[in-house]
């Protein structure tokens, strides 16, 4: 009986525990594709992309321009580069400066671990748990209530600010502490895109092969897979909620996940195992095209990506077509505005679906909450109430 | 659900509210007793029903609990209400010994509210 | 300081075919049951629950009322579980819950109106004067209320 209580006990903790799965968010953004380039706005804040995942409908092979846009970015691991050489003079004159750098830490886990990142617009970020913190010495920023449940601390350093530079006392002091004082080692995956274009964008391995171990190519992993008599539900752009002719947002949602996972939509299912079902009203489509790209992903390829999608597109427009970003679960930073958190979850997806009508819905699904989303809403709101 | 309609001819809908708990599950046996690529998704079901009516009884095992998707080595997606989702997930790491005798375990890999998230498994990167 | 909140379940047992009947069971055959009950119905997360608040209060076979107590979080368990109880031993019975209360003492206060109600109906299917002239006393006693809980508190304990 023993077990009994103990039982009891953990089932409430556990309760308690999966409630950020629970309170994820989830929104539903219609963008009309014009010339404000929003949606290019919102592909740009979205910095680390682990997979890529396109859905294809009406196509039997991926067209050559998906995979064009993705080939000529170089991505190289770094094995157990030391944390002090991201903050040496060369390295940000060469490489931060002159582009733009995605660098982050694998293998690391965000709730656990230390890790590291430095965005496309020169900020490192050093994600660390209490022990690391302490050591090091260096001033965090203020921690979101979650930080600050799981005790991690995030140093946030500008290596673009004027005064970061050999010689002042803010800049010693940071290469004294990364360097003597902890030596952090990190595996790191960085990849860099050069605002001048004559420039390789190979060179940011180049220079990282006599400061770590082992630099590597890192490269992507794609798979494809083709659907023969798939059906596809309707959608009517204008009212995301459910109407006659289309489904509602969420139901189309989760066929998108289906067709990710390989379920299969149009075979009955015994009930017993199943009720799932693709969402009424659908049609049938004779094939479609299901393409993944697994690795790091920077922003400006999914741009160009974007961009090719669209002119192609606006060829033949007959069914939606989806682009899902997977951010990774472990960086820092989920967006260019927010701190990422990993509890039980660390889902972060961007789903664009090009609807005819130059049109576009943006989902937004996330795992933690998003505080100031009421604001936004409200925010919106206004014009309409006056 | 927060609906704000024709804002500058764009919409925001927010929705916090999720119906469902998707987690993707693999069932296991000690020393290989059993060959788990065999089971058909009826067996599979079957025992995940069993594993809640052992913790949660015979009202608990009513929640509609779907398995999407049964690949090779009893890999499966569960599809759960997210009302019962952390009992469920309770009852499924507790079950540890078939109908007949066999020592097995779930382990629950992953959990998420967006299936589309189950697609990409997170933390394989190498 | 807070109190370990409890929840107080009056019941009434049906037997099915004999409408005026006593029962005779005893309140561990029937705590017993309820406990076989919600293990069936709630698994070992229900008994885990329960198993340390579950208590049958007060049996009365005459008038075949029983008390059951349990923790209030919980408490939907048990008056879940005790409508799907078939059989106690060898009895085929029906549970019926008259009235959830907070305490044993409010329990009783409705036990002692639910009994006056049900005097005129008594009274009318009386066969004999004597019967009747049974009921009429008895009506009379039950006017003074307040004494009536004190008797019934003084028996339990």
């Amino acid at each position: 009986m023993l077990f009994c209580y103990s039982f009891a006990i953990k089932v409430k903790k556990n309760i308690k525990m999966a409630a950020s799965i629970k309170k994820s968010t989830f929104i539903l953004e219609k963008i009309t594709l014009d010339d404000t380039q929003k949606d290019l706005r919102r592909i740009q804040e979205q910095n680390f992309t682990q997979t890529l995942s396109l859905v294809l409908p009406g196509e039997n092979v991926v067209p050559n321009f998906v995979l064009e846009s993705l080939t000529n970015q170089f991505t190289y691991k770094l094995h157990m580069i030391p944390l002090f050489c991201l903050i040496e003079m060369p390295f940000v004159q060469a490489f931060v400066k002159k582009g733009a750098i995605n660098l982050m830490s694998i293998n690391r886990k965000l709730d656990t671990d230390d890790s590291v990142v430095i965005t496309p617009n020169g900020v490192l970020l050093l994600s660390l748990t209490k022990d690391t913190f302490q050591q090091l010495g260096l001033e965090a920023v203020k921690q979101t209530p979650m930080q600050r449940k799981q005790d991690i601390y995030v140093v946030k350093i500008n290596l673009l600010h004027k005064s970061f530079r050999p010689g002042k006392k803010g800049y010693n002091r940071t290469l004294w502490c990364l360097k003597d004082r902890l030596d952090l080692v990190m595996d790191c995956l960085v990849s860099w895109e050069p605002h001048d274009e004559k420039l390789c964008s190979s060179s940011v391995g180049v220079y990282f092969v006599d400061k770590c171990d082992k630099v590597e190519r890192f490269d992507l992993k794609q798979t494809t897979h083709q659907y023969t008599s798939l059906q596809c539900p309707k959608v009517d752009s204008n009212h995301p909620t459910g109407s006659e002719i289309g489904c509602n947002f969420r139901d189309f949602f989760e066929w998108l996940g289906a067709i990710a996972c390989n379920i299969p939509t149009n075979e009955s299912v015994d009930p017993y195992i199943s009720t799932w079902a693709c969402p009424e009203p659908n049609t049938n489509i004779p094939r479609c095209c299901l393409f993944q790209a697994t690795g790091m992903i920077t922003a400006q390829a999914i741009v160009r990506l974007w961009k090719a999608l669209r002119h192609h597109t606006a060829q033949t427009h007959n069914y939606p077509v989806c682009l899902t970003l997977h951010g990774f679960p472990d960086s820092i930073m989920k967006n260019k505005h927010e701190f990422n958190n990993f509890y039980i979850a660390g889902d972060n997806l961007y789903t664009f679906v090009l609807l005819p009508e130059n049109c576009c819905w943006l989902y937004k699904a996330s795992v933690s909450v998003m505080s100031q989303l009421p604001t936004i809403v409200v925010a919106l709101h206004r014009p309409g109430l006056m | 659900m927060e609906v704000q309609e024709e804002v500058k001819s764009s919409l925001l809908i927010s929705d916090k509210h999720h119906p469902f708990v998707y987690l993707k599950i693999q069932l296991t046996f000690e020393n290989g007793e059993e060959d788990v690529n065999e089971l058909t998704p009826v067996q599979f079901k079957f025992l995940v029903m069993q594993a809640i009516k052992e913790t949660l009884g015979e009202i608990g095992a009513s929640t509609p609990v779907d398995i999407l998707k049964l690949w090779d080595e009893g890999l499966a997606i569960l599809r759960v209400p997210s009302i019962e989702a952390e009992k469920i997930w309770a009852a499924l790491t507790l079950y540890s010994t078939t109908a007949t005798q066999k020592k097995c375990a779930f382990r629950v890999l992953q959990a998420s509210a967006f299936l589309l998230a189950l697609s990409v498994n997170s933390r394989d990167l190498r | 300081m807070v109190r370990f909140k409890n929840r107080y379940a009056l019941c009434e047992v049906i037997v099915p075919g004999q409408e005026n009947g006593s029962i005779n069971f005893t309140k561990s055959k029937l705590y017993r049951a309820i406990k076989q009950s919600i293990i069936s119905n709630h698994g070992d997360y229900g008994i885990g629950a329960l198993d340390q608040s579950l208590r049958v209060i007060y049996i009365n076979t005459g008038t075949r009322i029983v008390l059951i107590r349990a923790e209030r979080k919980y408490f939907h368990m048990v008056t879940s579980a005790i409508i799907f109880i078939r059989k106690i031993g060898l009895h085929d019975v029906i549970f019926k819950t008259l009235h959830v209360g907070g305490s044993i003492r409010q329990c009783f206060k409705f036990l002692i109106k639910y009994h006056q109600k049900s005097f005129p109906s008594m009274y009318q299917s009386c066969q004999t004067e004597d019967d009747k002239i049974k009921v009429l006393e008895s009506i009379i006693d039950a006017c003074d209320a307040s004494t009536s809980v004190k008797a019934l508190m003084d028996k339990i304990s």
